[in-house]
């Protein structure tokens, strides 16, 4: 027998969701690596707003990061090559783990490893860290020589990772994968068959700039991932493939800066989305974005949120 | 004056507010003095801190801009606060801003990042800017001036167009020296030669604060540790978020190799790199990694 969900405050509204099992009042969440581990946020906006806080990945040691300089500014977005860098994973559960866990806002964090062990004893330990609600698996990075990436182009490299993870905690496990592959589907399918409980993308894109002048990079690693209103179009097209490849559920990314940007991906099927870029141009952004969504489900009638995904007219 | 509130050089938390535009003035070629009035008070503002202006109306250009808080010019009161940004036109974004007329409102985050460290400061501190570093300098000068300290303040730049504000440095009773590159006003040579000059009459200045190019800093910064003189520096870097959040601007320092003269937290990253908006953008000099930067 399916024991009865404890009703939360927020489960009679429009906005709230069930994603993989986490309980999220709105379907907007900060994306990784864009939002700290909150405090930096906190001044500015109530973090009680938000569906959920996906912290900055965090990796078993502490990283150093990439050299400066580390980002760049193009045509309707940015350049970024972070690497990484983060207090490491004792550290984030003695030091930012406490003031997360003064929100009601879920604390899904997302984890890095070099090679497949790394990311099993995230896993595992994270597993016992109870304020925890779930991991986001970032096989994707395109900013770090070891790893990462490797196993977000390769099908099999996926499978095996999400599996080994799913072996080691009983948290929701989120799989987010690089837009930097031939065949997205195929990446999709692996990880949904290897027990992933949803799908997030997409990451940054790969790119480049260079100053005419000096001609020189203007990354240190002269190559980083692209963010911001200017790949939109190319993540909704992404999220739009995957949802068509599997039935978990799958949570948008990408350019998202307005309730209009995030309203286009629930409406190609994306059950969640995640706000990235904007939150450094707009601390408010997310805020704006879930007032917003609820205004649009007021003005067209829809009674919830669900009604939307996935509601793409095509005729 | 409360000396542990002197020490606290990082403010309160930002506010992401509206802005008016009182002024925005053409004040050499290609230098705008812009005044704002914030339209809910700041907080405590440090000397050395900024704010990020929004330059457009939507998404292109993307990202904030980073401004030193100029001058302070009038005290903060409830209706809000009085705030000053000197820039110059390097880019797109400034471009847009020197078109911007009075009554103007505008998005402005801010006082963020920490500034001068004021706590252990007396005697005669020497100021040093170069071009548009003096920008952040002169908010410092007020400062230094309301605290009873007689300063010298050394403005470098590349001809005498580019040397800004040695009248209002005059104002705040400061001794003021100009060099230019061409010769075109005072001293001719680099803003670093005249240090080295300014040096052998006054040898030993209590703190040396500078603001300016890469290079200059770099020489200031091995000037003032071979003479074992306390130097702060404010740095620049491209910048995303302002709020520490990115981790796209920061610097190499030193690491664990010098004590932490601002306080134990600042390694809590466990990395040498520190973030120009959250550390910084004030600095020792001698705690930044020079040959890495």
């Amino acid at each position: 027998m399916t024991p009865v969900r404890q009703s939360c405050p927020h489960c009679h509204s429009r906005l709230s969701i069930d994603l993989a099992g986490i309980q999220l009042k709105n379907p907007v969440m900060v994306a990784s690596g864009t939002f700290g581990y909150g405090q930096e946020f906190a001044h500015l906006m109530d973090l009680n707003r938000l569906g959920a806080i996906i912290t900055k990945g965090i990796s078993l040691e502490p990283m150093e990061g990439n050299p400066p300089p580390r980002i760049v500014e193009t045509p309707g977005g940015m350049i970024n090559s972070i690497g990484l860098q983060n207090v490491g994973l004792h550290a984030f559960i003695r030091d930012k783990v406490p003031f997360l866990s003064q929100f009601n806002t879920p604390i899904i964090t997302s984890i890095f490893g070099g090679a497949t062990k790394e990311f099993q004893e995230l896993a595992k330990r994270l597993d016992d860290v109870p304020e925890i609600a779930g991991l986001e698996v970032n096989i994707s990075c395109p900013n770090v020589a070891k790893g990462g990436v490797l196993f977000g182009v390769d099908p099999e490299m996926a499978h095996l990772v999400v599996r080994k993870i799913k072996q080691s905690t009983l948290k929701p496990v989120i799989a987010k994968l690089t837009p930097n592959v031939t065949d997205i589907s195929s990446i999709a399918r692996a990880v949904e068959e290897a027990g992933a409980d949803a799908i997030s993308l997409i990451n940054t894109l790969r790119a480049m700039a260079i100053d005419s002048q000096s001609r020189r990079p203007l990354l240190s690693t002269i190559t980083g991932g692209l963010s911001g209103p200017a790949i939109k179009p190319v993540a909704l097209r992404f999220v739009w493939e995957v949802v068509n490849a599997v039935s978990i559920p799958v949570i948008g990314i990408g350019g998202i800066m307005t309730p209009r940007d995030a309203l286009e991906f629930i409406i190609a099927g994306a059950r969640a989305v995640q706000v990235g870029t904007a939150n450094f141009v707009n601390p408010r952004a997310c805020i704006e974005i879930i007032d917003g969504i609820e205004a649009y489900l007021v003005e067209k009638g829809f009674a919830h949120i669900s009604e939307v995904v996935g509601s793409l007219r095509i005729s | 004056m409360n000396p542990s509130r002197t020490a606290d050089n990082k403010g309160g938390g930002p506010s992401l507010v509206k802005g008016i535009i009182l002024e925005n003035a053409n004040v050499a070629p290609s230098y705008y003095k812009m005044k704002v009035h914030t339209l809910i008070p700041y907080g405590d503002i440090h000397p050395g801190q900024f704010v990020m202006v929004k330059v457009s109306e939507g998404f292109s250009p993307l990202l904030r801009r980073p401004f030193s808080i100029h001058s302070l010019w009038k005290q903060s009161d409830k209706n809000g606060t009085d705030i000053e940004i000197l820039y110059k036109i390097v880019g797109e974004g400034t471009n847009l801003m020197a078109r911007w007329r009075e009554g103007r409102e505008l998005d402005i985050l801010g006082p963020l990042g920490r500034g001068f460290s004021l706590s252990a400061v007396g005697g005669n501190p020497v100021l040093v800017g170069g071009g548009i570093g003096v920008a952040g300098l002169f908010a410092l000068g007020q400062k230094l001036r309301d605290l009873g300290l007689t300063i010298s303040v050394l403005i470098g730049g590349k001809t005498k167009e580019h040397v800004l504000c040695i009248e209002n440095f005059h104002a705040l009773g400061a001794e003021v020296h100009a060099a230019t590159e061409d010769g075109s006003l005072g001293f001719h040579g680099m803003v670093t030669d005249m240090l080295k000059f300014f040096f052998r009459n006054r040898p030993n200045p209590s703190a040396i604060f500078a603001c300016g190019p890469l290079e200059m800093m770099r020489v200031i910064a091995d000037i003032t540790e071979t003479q074992s003189i306390p130097c702060q520096v404010s740095l620049e870097s491209r910048m995303a978020c302002g709020l520490g959040a990115c981790l796209g601007c920061v610097i190499p320092t030193r690491g664990n190799i010098f004590r932490k003269p601002l306080g134990a937290t600042r390694h809590e990253n466990g990395t040498s790199f520190q973030r120009v908006c959250k550390e910084g953008p004030v600095f020792n000099a001698q705690e930044v990694n020079w040959e890495r930067i």
